[in-house]
């Protein structure tokens, strides 16, 4: 039987978790309530209130003792072990040794096994997925560190069951990484995964073979993360300021809330730019009882020299790793970053030129480990073998209107099946039949586009230019078979076409097409706009001529000689091949300003008679269905597919 | 039996069995249809819920970017007595105000997890003794937690 119910993937991190789902067949990292893509792992107790996340972050130094944060680093360990004792130096809340001399934490006197609080991190995580999802959520992907054993393992597994969620499967973090790559469908492979995260380091090498992954050796630093890398801009500010105006600001904690934020700042700006800029005024008084400003600019090369032997010094964990793995850097060939800090520029660097190749770019590395979380999550579900890949066209599907001015129906890019319909009509007064030329590409000239087809639409009532309604739709199934109709709504008269294989191009084809049109955008546009505005020209030409011949004998010989002569240069003017948008913008304008005494003597004439105004459409240049010429009548058969 | 009777009942057993592989795949597709389409129906009221919310949040970002020339400004005011200055200063948070800016109350008052966060050196009581950086709500949300120190 199906089971029903998304599983969601949760990255369960030692100082943010992330919790992602797979959604259309591509992985969706899910908002916390708060609107952030992560969390804070802290669980605070406060009274009878539980406070997870963020907000149990914002009230930690008021509540040390019930703020729990980092318990990561203490599942399924004994309480005498030596790495607890290391980690407990980082802390400010109580450990002591509970059932069968695991490390448990102590609360207002009350015992927590460190699963019951990491399933309050978990819970946050169903929480939120339920709410983005509208569903109740009872299973889990959750990741691991690789080094973790047996029974940090199952301490995890536990923690899930606790939070209400059935866990599917236990991942290695590093695995999560690769699998975001997509790196398991690449055959043999060995993979390094450098994971530099808020507090911690983890170095992994993974060796892929027929979609299994197997760890080869894992290394890091328990101790070494981005909050390191911020103490260094904070430090390296304070003392500038100390050389410049003699003032230690360490002591003051508005000043230090400043810093503090301001570092931070530069450093997510260091990434992207190369220099930032810290301004910070009237943040201390001098001797004098003057006000002090902190000013100064941190180049990406100060940064860099800063944190250098941080970054130096993640690379010895490297070393042992590949060491322990028997493998040389050369013997990678994937690598892949994990956690917000490798974000930096000179980490990306120094890892290429340590493993000698370029790391994989592309998922965010703060959701990475949740985003394969939840991709392993979907091939458990169904929803990623299973998936129906639906294909998308590869360039816009269009017709040729008016002028030689391609329509874009279809945009490309656009998932298919689909379907698309619009309302074109004629050019020319009495014209009986339209010609649909179906067109594929970016250009904006339909001569500079492929032709996939061509077909006419006859019997076509006459009727004055812009009234009839032609009904155009273009269809692509999910083979990308492409159905073109055109149906006139008075009549009802239809006609139709369908390609085969109107997605079926090449990567090269598509690129050279996309390519083209990107280097011809300007000049197409321009085009365009000048058919348009021929386009524009006759229709007014066209417009007032209708009303002379019903009005003309209402004006004074003078004034109709003097808008005909104005519709007569209008009408050269936009049949001229040299001639200008402006210029013909320009004509259009005064042949209309010349003509509002028509429109004067209309009014009159309509007065004096006192009876309803013929229908007058308004004819929309835009909309004009390209007229066909009587020659071609003769030679088109009905639902012919002219190919080229 | 004879042995058009025992052809065509193995010709039925096979059909029996086409039609019921037909029938489980035919279960699956239509449950893979189902979960299509409520994949897209709660895209659709995502997009609703998302679309609401951007437009109340849309000035999030420049706001958010004016909160630091904000607090420089009062700093400047608090320091020269330039009642100019204070006038400007006066104008500017009219402005925001109009678009849905609101000025966090925690001075005195208790510490609230959900609008406040503690700042290090902060004493262990329950009411505000300083603010170290102001906080805001904008058209509600909170979008700059206040920075405090407790007594």
């Amino acid at each position: 039987m199906a089971k029903t119910g998304k599983i969601i993937g949760i990255d369960l991190g030692t100082t943010n978790s992330a919790v992602a789902v797979m959604e259309g067949g591509s992985p969706k990292i899910i908002a916390t309530t708060e609107g952030r893509n992560t969390f804070p792992s802290i669980v605070a107790f406060k009274g009878d209130e539980t406070l997870v996340g963020d907000s149990a972050k914002r009230q930690m130094v008021m509540n040390p003792k019930s703020t729990i944060h980092s318990v990561k680093r203490f599942m399924g360990k004994k309480h005498k072990d030596e790495a607890v004792k290391k980690a407990l130096k980082h802390v400010s809340y109580e450990l002591t040794e509970g059932k069968d001399g695991m490390a448990v934490v102590k609360v207002n006197g009350k015992d927590f096994t460190p699963q019951e609080i990491s399933a309050k991190v978990l819970g946050k995580a169903k929480a939120d997925a339920e709410s983005y999802l509208g569903e109740t959520v009872d299973r889990a992907v959750i990741t691991v560190p690789a080094y973790f054993d047996d029974s940090q393992r199952q301490a995890t597994k536990q923690a899930g069951e606790i939070a209400g969620l059935k866990v599917e499967r236990i991942v290695n973090e590093p695995t999560a990484a690769a699998l975001a790559y997509g790196l398991d469908k690449k055959g043999t492979s060995t993979i390094a995964v450098y994971d530099l995260g808020g507090g911690t380091f983890d170095i992994s090498i993974l060796e892929i073979g027929d979609g299994v992954f197997e760890v080869k050796s894992t290394n890091g630093d328990t101790f070494l993360g981005g909050d390191d890398f911020d103490s260094r801009i904070i430090d390296y500010v304070l003392e500038e300021f100390k050389k410049e105006h003699g003032k230690d600001l360490s002591k003051d904690p508005q000043a230090m809330q400043r810093i503090k934020d301001s570092a931070e700042k530069a450093k997510i700006e260091l990434s992207s730019a190369a220099q930032s800029e810290i301004n910070q005024p009237f943040i201390a008084q001098g001797d004098d009882g003057q006000p002090l400003h902190l000013t100064m600019t941190i180049t990406r090369s100060k940064l860099e020299e800063l944190v250098d032997d941080l970054i130096k010094g993640s690379f010895e964990p490297v070393k042992k790793a590949l060491k322990d793995a028997k493998l040389e850097p050369k013997d990678v060939q994937d690598v892949v970053l994990v956690g917000g800090q490798t974000r930096m520029p000179k980490i990306q660097e120094e890892v290429k030129k340590f493993f000698g190749k370029a790391p994989h770019k592309g998922v965010n590395p703060d959701e990475v480990v949740a985003v394969g979380a939840a991709i392993q999550a979907g091939v458990i579900g169904g929803d990623v073998s299973d998936v129906v890949l639906l294909d998308v066209t590869p360039l816009t599907l269009g017709l040729e209107t008016l002028g030689g001015v391609r329509t874009p129906l279809i945009e490309r890019n656009t998932t298919i099946p689909t379907s698309k319909s619009q309302i074109f009509s004629t050019a020319a007064d009495n014209q009986t039949q339209v010609e649909i030329n179906v067109l594929q590409g970016e250009r904006e000239m339909a001569a500079d586009n492929r032709s996939l087809g061509r077909f006419i639409l006859d019997g076509i009532p006459p009727a004055r230019r812009g009234i009839p309604q032609v009904e155009v739709t273009f269809d692509i199934d999910s083979n990308g078979i492409l159905n073109v109709s055109a149906k006139d709504k008075t009549s009802g008269k239809e006609q139709k076409i369908t390609i085969q294989n109107s997605t079926n191009l090449s990567d090269e084809e598509v690129e050279k097409m996309k390519a083209d049109a990107e280097k011809h955008a300007e000049e197409d546009k321009r085009k365009k706009e000048l058919v348009e505005a021929k386009n524009q020209a006759n229709g007014v030409a066209f417009e007032i001529e209708k009303q002379l011949k019903d009005y003309g004998d209402k004006l004074d010989k003078k004034d109709k000689e003097a808008i005909e002569e104005n519709v007569k240069k209008l009408q050269e003017l936009a049949g001229k091949e040299d001639v200008t948008k402006e210029e013909l913008d320009k004509a259009a304008e005064e042949t209309l300003t010349s003509a509002q005494k028509l429109g004067e003597a209309m009014q009159k004439a309509n007065q004096a008679k006192e009876q309803p105004q013929t229908d007058e459409a308004e004819a929309k240049p835009d909309d004009k269905k390209k007229a066909k010429n009587k020659e071609d009548k003769a030679e088109a058969e009905e639902g012919e597919v002219v190919k080229d | 039996m004879s042995k058009k009777s025992v052809k065509a009942s193995a010709h039925v057993d096979q059909l029996q069995a086409q039609l019921e592989d037909l029938q489980i795949k035919l279960a699956q597709v239509q449950e893979q249809e189902k979960r299509a389409l409520a994949d897209y129906q709660n895209l659709l009221r995502r997009t609703q819920e998302n679309r609401l919310e951007m437009i109340q949040m849309a000035n999030r970002n420049l706001i958010e970017a004016l909160l630091a020339p904000l607090e420089h400004l009062e700093l400047a005011v608090a320091q020269h007595s330039d009642s100019g200055l204070k006038m400007i200063l006066e104008q500017l948070k009219r402005s925001l105000t109009e678009f849905g800016l609101e000025e966090i109350k925690a001075q005195g008052k208790e510490f609230d997890v959900q609008t406040m966060e503690v700042a290090e050196g902060s004493g262990q009581g329950k009411k505000v003794a300083k603010v170290l950086r102001k906080g805001y709500l904008l058209n509600g949300k909170v979008i700059q937690h206040a920075k405090v120190i407790l007594g």
